[in-house]
């Protein structure tokens, strides 16, 4: 089932066995319509179907729900399932969350442009239509249930998957199906009171976790098709470089494992009969690469060009200020390092075009495969695999037109792996970026004057180079200056702006995106304005905390669990920060000691969210740790690096990671407020950095305002000895 | 080259390069995916597998080394039901995106083989594998409780 359309997707019957389907139309949770689908009594549906609506109920009871957000991590596949279960009111133990194709009605209410995981809205964006689309699909079984019973619906009830008949009869929503999926579904559904919520807000296991265990899910890499061949790749090295010569083709073609030698623009390609063998051919290729007339630069250059951004721009006067800072933040690209490298699986025919991908980004995905098929998009099925790993990465689509062109010229299904060195030296690269501050304390220690001036690359003006320089000299870079713009401590005088700097180099979101450099700018910031004023750098921030009840209840939960006030072992050190992202306040403590050869044990962390209404408060506390852990890796050592327009890290020993003996215990607590999801997944990432720095400097009276702690020579990190 | 060898307890013959890693003969010839590639360069361990019982990182070894030896894999790990790290894994949620937990399972599961009673300070050690999601905390966790049920399982 390629094709797509509504007035199609309306008329469509049974392609796919028996049972109810739900279907939410449009996707705007506002404007959502809910149709049932009739289903002649096939056999159940399988597994590769696509599915169309949010809801299918087999006639055994089976309850398949469509998830349009990817799986890399962060449990959605088992949270969205959890909306509707709720309001459909059935035994979890049955949901199965089947990955959506490409289609309207599954786009991200929160996400525009279409189906794309990112943000932190997964769960924020779907918290609406998939309860809805439970509670819709409930509605229908129980006037289905009264027609047989001939008895009206406010006499019946349901539970865990049946309905309930007054008088103890029971049917189940399998024997129901059938006849629901015949009844016209109602135009509004009320939905449950969260008093009377069974699975939402509780630590629900993941169904994803059993077979994680056992290696059993399929990622990218793990797709197999009938006839499928292997491809390996090499880019020019430089990110403005091309092939300009494969000196040995001819006889690398003539290998008997060899199926084809696919020469691109920027890229060259083995496809092979087993990928190792395709790499070591590709291995065995005499390339030679340029980047004659383009830019090629190294990373000494593109500071420079940074720091010349901020000082022809020029400074504000602080005269007359008796306690201010000038000074300049900075912090250097940096990649994903996803643990699975980047892949992708293509069969294209004339007509048709299927691709089996980790991708954030289902719409683009399509998109691209269809350009390079060259075939209409309604012809490209997007069949999402299990990512390992994304992080922003995956929202990309370079992986995707590779692996359709290779196909399409091999004419057989083709599998795409990247090495690791490749995915390291070709990836989308958070923005370098020096970021100076100009900030004036007045008589009652309150930063009067916050002028914040930053030098970056622009991700989005990276990404859509059509939009005129002007429409970013009136809006500035508001993805970079996420985060930034409206810090709570700058309460008079304020200028936060951005100069946009073309680096030349590759861009994309980074987990936290702009808030993964601006929470270590303002949390250092301020740390550093508090002690100018003398001030304990918990209370100091609470002073600008009035308006802002989530931050300062954020910060009083982290003071108790941290125990803020108490007197710690000898040597041993605090530092806190507060960040606001993706509408979730997070805030943390760390706690750590430095030795006199700068060994830094890292002795615990303490973390606070308040993440609006909690879905699972289990996989919240698993974003929590993960995102720490990935901002300590940013920290402490993480840092892309260009010689001659190409990067010189390769993988995990030049590009190093956090591992397990670096990462201490992380107390985490969950605070609730208001009554729907906001973000989770990167929002634990933005204050780790000024958390660690402020320590650091407590620790050493020695400020570190540029990334990564390696530079200043924090170089060896541990966890401290109690785990209890 | 024929290899012969012993795959999560059973004979196994096969046609291949004897220069290519067994981690692509596992996952290209036996179509046994659980093992990942991460790094091809033995740095992450997302491959690790048992050989003759020891943990290896099986994307830099060739897989000539396997004849006549004994080779288990995640597939192979449980015999017949799931290995009480597999147990630990599901009752502390340690996945996230879960494309380095076979591997990590396996160096686990070489530990416990070697030390029933791991110290905290010994997991720090021992467990080189990288994961990229922060599972670190949990896979500890893990691992205690493992280590736990098989002890109690003892007499």
């Amino acid at each position: 089932m390629n094709h797509f359309s509504r007035r199609h997707f309306l008329k469509l019957t049974a392609s796919f066995g028996a049972g109810l389907v739900v279907a939410a139309a449009g996707g705007c949770s506002s404007h959502v319509v809910f149709i049932a689908r009739s289903r002649t009594p096939e056999p159940s549906p399988r597994d590769e179907d696509p599915m169309l609506g949010w809801v299918l109920i087999t006639p055994e009871g089976d309850v398949r729900v469509a998830v349009a957000s990817s799986e890399m991590g962060q449990g959605v596949y088992s949270n969205l399932a959890m909306l509707v279960a709720e309001e459909l009111d059935v035994d979890f133990a049955r949901v199965r969350p089947v990955p959506a194709p490409v289609a309207k009605q599954f786009s991200n209410p929160k996400m525009f442009g279409g189906q794309i995981t990112g943000g932190s809205t997964s769960t924020a964006g779907y918290w609406q239509p998939m309860r809805e689309a439970g509670a819709t699909a409930r509605a229908l079984l129980l006037k289905a249930a009264a027609a047989r019973w001939n008895v009206s619906v406010d006499q019946l009830k349901t539970d865990q998957g049946q309905v309930l008949h007054p008088n103890g009869k029971r049917l189940s929503y399998g024997e129901l199906a059938q006849e629901a999926s015949q009844l016209d579904p109602p135009w509004s559904v009320k939905l449950k009171s969260p008093k009377s919520f069974r699975l939402i807000g509780q630590p629900v296991p993941r169904s994803d976790t059993p077979p994680k265990t056992r290696g059993e899910p399929i990622f990218g890499v793990d797709v197999r098709r009938p006839n499928m061949v292997h491809a390996a790749i090499r880019h020019a090295p430089a990110f403005q470089g091309q092939v300009k010569k494969v000196v040995n083709q001819k006889a690398i073609e003539k290998r008997p494992e060899v199926l084809a030698v696919i020469v691109a623009e920027r890229w060259v390609a083995v496809v092979a009969t087993h990928w190792w063998q395709a790499q070591r051919a590709l291995d065995a290729l005499e390339l030679v690469f340029t980047t004659e007339g383009r830019p090629a630069p190294s990373t000494s250059d593109q500071r420079l060009i940074l720091l010349k951004a901020l000082d022809d721009h020029g400074k504000r006067d602080l005269k007359g200020e008796k306690r201010a800072l000038d000074l300049e933040y900075e912090v250097p690209f940096l990649d994903h390092a996803t643990m699975s490298p980047m892949n992708c699986t293509a069969h294209v025919t004339d007509t048709s075009c299927d691709v089996w991908v980790p991708t954030q980004a289902q719409t683009a995905s399509r998109a691209a495969a269809a350009e390079a098929a060259g075939l209409d998009s309604d012809q490209v099925q997007i069949h999402t695999t299990y990512l390992g790993g994304g992080f922003g990465r995956r929202s990309e689509t370079d992986f995707v037109t590779q692996a359709v062109t290779i196909a399409k010229k091999v004419k057989r299904p083709v599998k795409l792996i990247w090495t690791r060195s490749e995915t390291t030296q070709h990836g989308a690269y958070r923005p370098a970026v020096i970021s100076r501050f100009q900030v004036a304390l007045d008589e009652e220690n309150r930063p009067h004057r916050w002028y914040n001036q930053m030098a970056m690359p622009n991700i989005f003006a990276f990404k859509q180079p059509k939009i005129p320089d002007f429409v970013w000299g009136m809006t500035g870079d508001f993805i970079g200056l996420d985060g930034a713009k409206n810090p709570p401590y700058a309460t008079g005088s304020k200028d936060v702006d951005s100069l946009g700097v073309d680096l030349h180099t590759p861009l994309g979101y980074w987990r936290a995106v702009g808030h993964s450099h601006n929470g270590f700018f303002v949390e250092c910031v301020v740390d550093e304005l508090a002690h100018l004023a003398g001030e304990d750098p918990v209370a100091f921030r609470r002073r600008f905390y009035d308006d802002h009840p989530r931050h300062r209840a954020v910060l009083d939960a982290l003071d108790n669990l941290a125990k803020w006030s108490q007197p710690r072992p000898k040597g041993h050190h605090l530092g806190v920060a507060v960040h606001e992202s993706f509408g979730s306040v997070v805030g943390q403590v760390v706690e750590l000691s430095v030795s006199a050869q700068k060994v830094v044990t890292l002795h615990r962390i303490w973390c606070v969210i308040d993440c609006g209404f909690v879905v699972n408060p289990d996989t919240v506390k698993s974003q929590m740790e993960g995102g720490i852990v990935y901002g300590l890796s940013a920290a402490t050592r993480g840092e892309i690096t260009l010689k001659d327009g190409a990067v010189e890290q390769s993988s995990f020993h030049d590009y190093p990671i956090m591992s397990m003996h670096e990462i201490p215990p992380i107390d985490i607590k969950i605070l609730t407020s208001g009554d729907s999801p906001t973000g989770v997944g990167e929002t634990s990432l933005p204050p780790i950095a000024p958390a660690v720095a402020n320590a650091l400097f407590h620790a050493t009276q020695q400020r570190i305002r540029r990334l990564p702690f390696s530079r200043a020579g924090f170089s060896q990190w541990r966890a401290g000895p109690d785990f209890s | 080259m024929k290899l012969k060898f012993t795959l999560n307890g059973e004979a196994t013959s096969v046609e291949a390069d004897g220069e290519m890693p067994i981690l692509w003969l596992l996952r290209d010839v036996l179509a046994l995916q659980g093992t990942k590639f991460g790094c091809g360069m033995g740095q992450c361990g997302a491959c690790t597998v048992h050989l003759e019982g020891q943990a290896m990182r099986s994307c830099v070894v060739p897989c000539q080394v396997l004849e006549g030896r004994s080779l288990t894999t995640i597939e192979g790990l449980g015999s017949g039901r799931l290995h009480p790290l597999q147990e630990a894994w599901i009752a502390e949620e340690v996945p996230q995106c879960g494309y380095c937990q076979p591997g990590q399972i396996m160096a686990a599961a070489a530990l416990l083989a070697r030390e029933p009673n791991p110290t905290d300070a010994m997991i720090s050690e021992q467990m080189t594998n990288l994961c990229r999601c922060g599972t670190y905390p949990r896979i500890r966790r893990g691992i205690h409780r493992a280590a736990k049920a098989l002890r109690d399982e003892k007499p």
